[in-house]
């Protein structure tokens, strides 16, 4: 993993992959009747469709940096290493800063097809509510001086939370009834309005925003790293 | 001085804030008008800046903990 971070090939892809979404998103006029490349022309949604290619994979890329930090914080319990609790921790905050731009993104989407940048929704509670849990971990961590206490009671609570956290986001929202596309009797996404051209754009899209959270990621724990490196040396 | 910069990021990232709640969808024709006065080049623009700004700066950032990383292996 640690060499993979370093190596810079994925992201000058991950970057280039962004642009062509961004110049793409918002380049590519809506349908109006004539044949040629075009997005979904759908009534509600309208121009907005084009967040599609930024909210989505921003919660995408939130996901997979958690499922990281969780798969650091089992190897961590099996064979405590400072290294694997940095990667933890570091994939998990980069993560709830992604939740919070999907979050932000999600709201200005609300805004314009709701009417309100909050409803009563199960997936928009149950996001902040996971946040929260989140936000816990990282006070929980900061408040236990001891080193190797920390790293076992932060991987611990981070099992639980990842969990908790997928079925907040996941799994309940498509128990009842909910405004999102694909939960609550909803037709998901791809089922109705994310057409072949959409595609096209949507899955370089998440690449791209996944690259950049892991570049983001990888930076930042190599920085915490050295950090604590060097309070040691200098101790 | 350096509550200065902290009062001035502060400013910087609530005037972006509040320049995003301003952004309402009233008419769906608002990209079209966007780009019938060229103005889409403008905005596409801009974020392809940000975008560049941000990379420059990760891989400026890359480069300064790769030396540090360096630094520290040979002590």
């Amino acid at each position: 993993m640690e060499r993979f971070l370093k190596q810079f090939w994925w992201k000058i892809i991950g970057i280039g992959l962004l642009m062509f979404a961004i110049v793409s998103g918002l380049w590519i006029p809506l349908y109006q009747g004539v044949e040629g490349l075009s997005f979904p022309n759908l009534p509600i949604l309208n121009e907005s469709i084009r967040n599609l290619l930024f909210h989505v994979p921003m919660w995408f890329s939130m996901v997979f940096l958690l499922l990281l930090s969780f798969i650091y914080s089992i190897a961590y319990l099996g064979t405590p290493d400072r290294m694997k609790d940095n990667y933890a921790v570091g994939f998990a905050q980069v993560g709830v800063l992604f939740g919070a731009l999907g979050i932000f993104t999600g709201m200005v989407w609300a805004k314009s097809t709701w009417g309100a940048f909050w409803t009563n929704d199960p997936k928009l509670n149950g996001a902040a509510i996971g946040m929260l849990i989140y936000f816990a971990y990282l006070i929980l961590r900061s408040s236990v001086e001891d080193e190797m206490k920390r790293g076992k009671l932060a991987a611990s609570y981070n099992i639980f939370a990842f969990n908790i956290y997928i079925a907040f986001i996941f799994v309940i929202p498509r128990l009842t009834d909910s405004l999102h596309p694909g939960n609550g009797g909803n037709p998901a996404f791809s089922s109705y309005d994310l057409d072949n051209t959409l595609r096209l754009f949507f899955y370089p899209a998440s690449l791209g925003w996944i690259a950049l959270s892991m570049w983001i990621s990888s930076i930042w724990i190599r920085y915490n790293f050295l950090t604590q490196e060097y309070e040691e040396y200098e101790d | 001085m350096k509550n200065m910069k902290i009062r001035n990021i502060f400013f910087t990232v609530l005037s972006l804030i509040f320049g995003q709640l301003l952004w309402a969808q009233e008419e769906p024709v608002t990209a079209e008008l966007l780009n019938q006065s060229n103005k889409m080049i403008a905005v596409i623009a801009v974020l392809l800046i940000i975008l560049l700004g941000i990379t420059a700066f990760l891989i400026f950032m890359e480069m300064k903990i790769s030396r540090l990383e360096d630094k520290m292996n040979k002590k």
